[in-house]
């Protein structure tokens, strides 16, 4: 893209609204991609979510109620919340979910 | 004393229907299936219809198997990891889907969605705002 058309849409976006500016910004900022799309691509290939999987299954009676931050099967910290693991993991790219314990009952509402 | 939030989606949910409803996206791989669910914060989970998980490919009982309560009963699902869209928002967690065919509902709760999510509700409005934690 030419500076010229850049310059253009920036000063088209000029005349929108702080509401429509903050849309606009936030889809260009979904649209852009970046660097770390590959990893986070890799974060849900079939292979690597086995091997979570796996570990989950595994380590459901140790890490049953905590969050864990893993890297494949490799376990990278734990937290009480997610906010805990996924800082204590200190990568943005990483995986946090929480572990069921093995006596673990969801519950969940009575609508239709 | 005055508290600020930060969001950068937002959303209009129609307050006439039972519940704060979304469209959401399920995705994996290249499958995606686009459900309406509802906001449930006394969920303890994320839950989806049998349906769903079988869109995407999922084979739903290789999963870990849970038991949920309801008010009226209780109900099996299989917890799978996917990506899930709201509002544009992606996150890659891990969501359960009901065994039976005949749970009908969807229901975006605590783990897996609100436990990494800033959400700001007017229901008066039908006004729904939302932010993320993490990835």
């Amino acid at each position: 893209m030419s500076v010229e058309t850049l310059n253009s849409i920036k000063s088209r976006a000029n005349s929108l609204s702080p509401t429509e500016k903050k849309a606009l910004a936030a889809y260009l900022l979904e649209t852009a991609g970046d660097e770390s799309d590959g990893k986070r691509r890799s974060i849900l290939d079939a292979a690597v979510r086995r091997k979570r999987q796996d570990w989950i299954k595994a380590n459901r009676s140790r890490y049953g109620g905590l969050y864990v931050a893993l890297d494949g099967d490799r376990l990278l910290a734990t937290g009480r919340s997610y906010a805990e693991a996924y800082d204590a993991a200190d990568d943005s790219d990483v995986f946090v979910d929480f572990v069921p314990p093995e006596d673990y009952i969801g519950e969940t509402g009575g609508w239709e | 004393m005055a508290f600020t939030l930060t969001f950068d989606r937002f959303a209009e949910y129609d307050a006439g229907l039972r519940g704060i409803t979304l469209d959401v996206i399920l995705r994996l791989g290249n499958e995606e299936v686009e459900i309406v669910s509802k906001i449930d914060t006394g969920s303890t989970d994320c839950i989806f219809v049998r349906s769903a998980a079988e869109r995407l490919g999922i084979e739903i009982e290789s999963g870990e198997r849970i038991r949920f309560v309801t008010a009226t009963g209780d109900f099996v699902a299989f917890r799978h990891e996917i990506t899930l869209v709201v509002l544009g928002r992606e996150l890659d967690t891990a969501v359960y889907f009901a065994q039976d065919t005949s749970f009908k509902r969807n229901v975006l709760g605590r783990h897996g969605f609100l436990d990494r999510t800033v959400l700001g509700l007017v229901d008066y409005e039908g006004r729904l705002y939302l932010n993320q934690y993490g990835n």
